[in-house]
């Protein structure tokens, strides 16, 4: 305060104008600024005010798009990933049939393959078959249905040729089995024997036997 | 008398038509004969052939038939010719007249026996003509 005053005392009116002038143009300038401020919120302000908010509305509806459609995305997936988990589901039960299927089926194969060779029937001798037959369709020894005789004749005939030697017919609930025994007197002949177990035929026994039965060279 | 003989022929006819789809080319020809020879009904070319085997077959199957009547008092059911290039000639009696097959070589007799023994079975209607 001592100072100022001294100063005050030198130029004094000098240093008041200085100050008055100072003064003035910090009023003109808030001045100015107070009007320019109002100037720019009473027009451009409002624009960007209405432009802020729709930017504003526009993000916040953009936002909501993205939101519902990412809700949507989620349920989609959702649904689909139900759905593929059911379709999974069934899938593995299915699996899971078929292999209770197969197993089943492999067991029947593998008890069928253990007890074959126990249980098969080995044929040696004339009296044990049901017919003999020559590849002319003509019975030999035993008798048989005629019928199925003569068709079955064709058939071996056609087998012949590429290399038969066993077959196996269901029919009418028996099984009939066919062995090819040889040949004798120059034609081929067949034995047939009805039976539910499989069966083997003893060709050279058999061949032995009926040649002496009927006689030919047996060629078998 | 006419409508008699045309069911006839048609008759024997089916008789040939049944021999021929059942034997699986095992015959090569199959005729149906009169008593006197004549071809009634009959499968394989040349026809001439055809009525070259009724005229054997028949007068050998109606010769057979008397030598066995009087030999052993009964019917011969079937004629069987074995040639000598493995054909046979198989002849069985069909009501009044005969079906005589020519087989190909080395054939299935048991099937051509079969299905001669089945067609020449008499059907209902030549049993209560037999009567």
């Amino acid at each position: 305060m001592v100072i100022i005053q001294a100063y005050l005392d030198l130029p004094v009116s000098l240093e008041l104008l200085v100050l008055l002038v100072n003064s003035a143009l910090v009023a003109a300038t808030l001045a100015l600024l107070v009007k320019l401020s109002l100037a720019l919120s009473a027009r451009p302000g409002e624009r960007l005010v209405e432009q802020v908010r729709s930017l504003e509305r526009s993000v916040v509806s953009s936002v909501s798009v993205l939101k519902n459609t990412l809700e949507r995305l989620v349920s989609a997936n959702m649904n689909l990933l139900s759905a593929m988990e059911a379709r999974v589901k069934e899938m593995d039960l299915v699996a899971r049939r078929v292999s209770e299927r197969v197993d089943s089926g492999f067991a029947q194969i593998r008890s069928a393959l253990a007890s074959a060779p126990a249980s098969a029937e080995v044929v040696e001798r004339l009296e044990d078959l049901d017919c003999v037959i020559r590849d002319d369709g003509l019975l030999v020894y035993g008798s048989y249905d005629e019928k199925l005789v003569a068709y079955l004749t064709q058939a071996l005939r056609v087998l012949e040729s590429v290399g038969f030697e066993g077959l196996e017919i269901s029919r009418g609930g028996s099984v009939l089995h066919v062995g090819r025994l040889g040949e004798l007197g120059g034609r081929v002949v067949y034995c047939l024997k009805e039976s539910q177990r499989p069966v083997r035929f003893d060709a050279r026994k058999i061949l032995s036997e009926l040649g002496g039965v009927i006689g030919g060279g047996a060629e078998g | 008398m006419v409508e008699e003989r045309r069911a006839e022929v048609k008759r024997y006819e089916e008789v040939v038509e049944r021999i021929i789809q059942g034997s699986y080319g095992q015959v090569e020809r199959c005729v149906v004969a009169s008593e006197d020879g004549l071809p009634i009904a009959s499968y394989g070319n040349p026809e001439e052939v055809n009525e070259v085997i009724a005229a054997i077959a028949a007068p050998l199957f109606a010769a057979t038939q008397d030598v066995i009547k009087n030999l052993e008092d009964t019917k011969v059911l079937r004629i069987d010719v074995e040639l000598a290039n493995s054909k046979h000639l198989v002849i069985v009696p069909k009501a009044t007249s005969i079906v005589a097959v020519l087989s190909r070589p080395r054939p299935n007799l048991g099937l051509i026996y079969y299905l001669l023994e089945a067609v020449t079975e008499p059907t209902p209607d030549e049993e209560e003509g037999g009567k």
